[in-house]
């Protein structure tokens, strides 16, 4: 459950950090996940990499890709009617699914890179797999964290979500945090994409939309736009659905994801670490 | 109902009625255009919604669905075998009438939540009806719906199209109509002008959702078949397309883009799956040179009724108009 | 008494933007409200106007509460506003704008608007008799079936004017009506405030950084300062408040 929150995680940064850059909802983010889960096929099985190599190749091909798909798909765009730019993030995510499809029309097996050993911590069960997972998802999102926080790029990228005016008078090119923006995103995308495929072997084109999905709901139970939020509401989602997977067939888990989003939009429709916005007359 | 409009209405289903009585058409030709005016039913009712009252709805899909059970289950399950054919236009009623329940309900979240966030909740309400279907083993579960009978055809779907753009005129250009556009450009000015926005967003989605319905009672008659996979985002997704590339806030435009959308996916099916990688090709570069869709927030001249006669007795016509 | 604002206060947040007002208004009066910038003006506005709730007191309107009730509401109570900076329905057609302020009025239902019934075109051709017969009134008809958006600032104004009359008020609030203006136009709109209110019989409720304009039109002025009512009285007891002059006239204005 920690796993999967994690991953979620994960993939909720990227629509956070973009949502709170550009106000754009990427809905090609669940699809840079998926690619991330073909790029460790391939590596795993063509390049035969190591799994550390592995994640490196697909972090930073995902990130090229989210770079890509910015500057040719959503720059164009970038002061067009915001639903233009909804719609054409929907057409790259359609493109990326059916693109890798037709490359590879079959559902791919990783190979398994662990022996299953068992941790056992304190009354709990973990497979080396799971910590490992947790605990590079965790350090990444630290590094996120210190980036967003700590540089002098993460200042800008913190600006530019309060007052797209304010940066370049800092000095930085608005067109470079964005695509950092995205590199990063991106890049956490193909990182969560790896840890997945390990963790779920059985890796198809369409299996980042109903993730995308979840993790989007994740960003939005913490507040969209808010970098913290995105990983707190991971970690509930993941939560809530292992929960629900216990006391109901496990096939209510989406029904019960879902409704938890409704409920919590309905009462709370700013997420849980984000700011009502007011209204003025 | 206005003089100008009942004329081409009545011969064009009357040409319909022939084609499909007589068999006037190839029966793929035919196929194909029922799916036309499917889709076409499905995108004036969703413009309401996104283009017209400006919201980003993601469910629509699932309006749909609960059209297409609750009329299969009407034909297949509740009304006498004999009779089904003869109530089938009840059935399709009764569940747009069902369908536009649930949209009534699901309009109570947009009184309190816009944009994105409204955008969440319909998402998710697509997701749970998906979800719900697939865990209901008494409708065939994640295997789907069998034995619904052959009921749809072209009169059906042609009559129906046209009902749904003509209603969706009618509303739209009136002044309790233009209460949803009012909404859409400033909902602030909107209340003061006395607008009950409330009662305006239930109205749209009320009215979007029962044609949705429609569309659904119609493609599980034409199936025989029906699954909850079929009515996943994806679906939504197409209908967004269809919207978007004819162009927002425009019954012309969801018209037009529902008809390129349709037809241009069969012309290209001999593309195999490549078909399916050239379409979104196809609509990021036309948002990219044409953001606001093919006719973006304007209309038909024929569509657009005149809506009265001023005190010095000249023809007041809605601006919106391009062409013809 | 038409209208009585009884210790009303409002915050937001911390901030106290209106601290215990009491107003009253009788009919058919014009009242002027003026105030440093911040003073509070439009916030009182958006207090009657129910786009706010207040934090406490009362605002009843021919003995009737409004606090608690939606804007909406509130215009059917026919209260109606213009806003400091325009707020049109700017793709929508200068027709359109009006004719949505009477939303509403019309005696007849969805369903006759979906089927297009006779009672259906009657009540419309009303509704845009009148709109156009406003729309003349303000000099506006030839513009009728340009989108509002492309109309010069100026008659943006009118038009808003125009569309917060269509609702049939019987009391008018006025934010800032003459900004942008020169004094050609602050001349005209003076002229057009005073026939305006006779022959819609209407109370008036004028914010206006405009002395000028506000000491002739107006009966009676209060002076807001930090939300709170420092002077009021006739415009020739205002401009002569001691108060008045120290933190608002006296400001050089
Ligand atoms: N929605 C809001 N949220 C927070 N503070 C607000 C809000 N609206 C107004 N204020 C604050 O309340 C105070 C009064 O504002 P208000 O707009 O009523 O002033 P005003 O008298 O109309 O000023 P002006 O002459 O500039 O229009 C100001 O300090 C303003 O910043
Ligand atoms: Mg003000």
């Amino acid at each position: 459950m920690l796993q999967l929150g994690s991953i979620y995680a994960l993939i909720a940064l990227g629509y956070t950090m973009v949502y709170g850059v550009l106000q754009m909802i990427n809905f090609a983010h669940g699809d840079i996940f998926m690619l991330g889960a073909f790029m460790c096929f391939f590596s795993l099985t063509v390049l035969k990499t190591s799994l550390g190599q592995t994640l490196l190749i697909s972090m930073f091909g995902a990130a090229l890709l989210g770079v890509m798909t910015e500057r040719f798909a959503y720059r164009p765009l970038r002061y067009a009617p915001k639903v233009s730019a909804i719609i054409t993030a929907l057409g790259v995510g359609m493109f990326l699914e059916n693109f890798t499809l037709a490359l590879s029309p079959y559902p791919k097996h990783i190979p398994s890179v662990f022996n299953g050993k068992q941790l056992v911590m304190g009354g709990l069960t973990m497979s080396s797999l799971q910590v490992l997972t947790i605990v590079l998802a965790v350090g990444l999102m630290i590094v996120l964290d210190i980036i967003v926080f700590k540089t002098k790029l993460g200042m800008a990228l913190r600006a530019i979500s309060s007052d797209a005016a304010i940066v370049p008078l800092m000095g930085i090119s608005v067109n470079k945090v964005v695509s950092m923006t995205f590199a990063i995103g991106a890049g956490l995308g193909g990182a969560a994409g790896t840890l997945y495929a390990i963790a779920y072997p059985v890796i198809d084109p369409y299996m980042g939309v109903m993730v995308g999905w979840k993790a989007f709901i994740s960003a939005v139970i913490g507040g969209i736009g808010n970098i913290r939020g995105a990983m707190l509401g991971g970690f509930i989602l993941g939560f809530v659905e292992v929960f629900a997977a216990v006391l109901l067939p496990s096939t209510y888990r989406d029904v019960v994801a879902f409704s938890l989003l409704m409920i919590l939009l309905i009462y709370r429709p700013y997420g849980l670490l984000g700011r009502p916005k007011t209204l003025k007359v | 109902m206005s003089k100008g409009f009942f004329l081409p209405l009545v011969s064009v289903l009357l040409v319909s009625h022939l084609i499909t009585a007589y068999g006037l058409l190839d029966s793929y030709v035919q196929l194909v255009l029922m799916y036309v005016g499917i889709n076409i039913i499905l995108s004036v009712s969703l413009n309401l919604i996104n283009g017209y009252m400006g919201e980003f709805s993601v469910g629509h899909a699932g309006f749909m669905a609960i059209g297409a059970y609750t009329s299969a289950i009407l034909t297949v399950r509740m009304f006498p075998d004999a009779l089904a054919p003869w109530l089938f236009p009840i059935a399709v009623v009764a569940a747009g009438v069902v369908t536009a329940i649930v949209g009534a309900l699901l309009a109570i979240p947009s009184f309190k939540t816009r944009g994105d966030y409204l955008a969440i909740v319909t998402l998710a309400f697509g997701m749970i009806v998906k979800s719900v279907l697939e865990n209901m083993d008494s409708l065939g579960a994640a295997r789907g719906f069998l034995g619904i009978s052959k009921y749809t055809n072209l009169t059906w779907v042609v009559f129906w199209a046209m009902a749904a753009v003509w209603m969706v005129r009618n509303f739209i250009y009136s002044s309790f109509g233009r209460g949803v556009l009012s909404v859409r450009e400033d909902e602030i000015a909107a209340s003061a002008a006395g607008v009950n926005t409330r009662q305006v967003k239930l109205f749209a989605f009320t009215l979007s959702s029962f044609f949705a319905g429609v569309a659904g009672a119609l493609y599980a008659h034409l199936l025989m078949f029906i699954n909850p996979k079929m009515f996943d985002l994806t679906k939504s997704t197409e209908m967004l397309i269809m919207v978007y590339l004819g162009g927002i806030g425009s019954i012309g435009g969801s018209i037009v883009g529902a008809m390129i959308y349709t037809v241009l996916l069969e012309l290209l099916r001999p593309l195999g799956i490549w078909r399916m990688v050239l379409m979104p090709i196809m609509l990021v570069l036309l948002m990219i040179l044409r953001p606001r869709g093919i006719m973006g927030l304007s209309e038909f001249r024929w569509l657009i009724p005149s809506v009265g006669v001023s005190s010095k007795g000249a023809k007041i016509v809605q601006d919106d108009a391009v062409g013809d | 008494m038409l209208l009585v604002i009884d210790n009303l206060s409002h915050s937001f947040g911390g901030l106290a933007a209106l601290t215990n007002i009491s107003i009253v208004v009788p009919e058919h009066q014009l009242l002027g409200i003026i105030g440093p910038n911040g003073s509070g003006k439009t916030t009182l506005f958006n207090l009657i106007t129910g786009m706010y709730r207040a934090s406490s007191g009362s605002i009843r309107l021919k003995g009737q509460e409004l606090v608690g009730r939606a804007p909406a509401a509130i215009t059917r109570m026919a209260v109606a506003r213009t806003f400091q900076n325009i707020r049109l329905f700017k793709t929508l057609s200068v027709l359109d704008n009006v004719r949505i302020a009477r939303y509403g009025k019309a005696a007849c239902g969805p369903f006759d608007t979906l089927f297009r019934t006779g009672r259906f075109l009657k009540e419309e051709g009303l509704i845009i008799d009148q709109a156009m017969e406003l729309l003349t009134l303000f000099e506006l008809d030839r513009y009728v079936e340009a989108p509002a958006g492309s109309l010069p600032y100026g008659q943006q104004r009118q038009l808003e004017f125009a569309r917060a009359l269509a609702t049939d008020p019987v009391l008018l609030l006025l934010d800032e009506p003459a900004a942008g203006m020169n004094p050609y136009e602050v001349g005209k709109l003076n002229e057009q405030l005073q026939w305006v209110a006779k022959r819609f019989a209407l109370t008036i409720i004028l914010i206006e950084h405009h002395m000028g304009l506000v000491m002739e039109v107006c009966q009676r002025v209060v002076v807001l300062d930090f939300g709170v009512v420092i002077a009021e009285g006739t415009p020739e007891e205002v401009r002569n408040d001691p108060r008045v002059i120290d933190v608002y006239l006296g400001k050089g204005s």
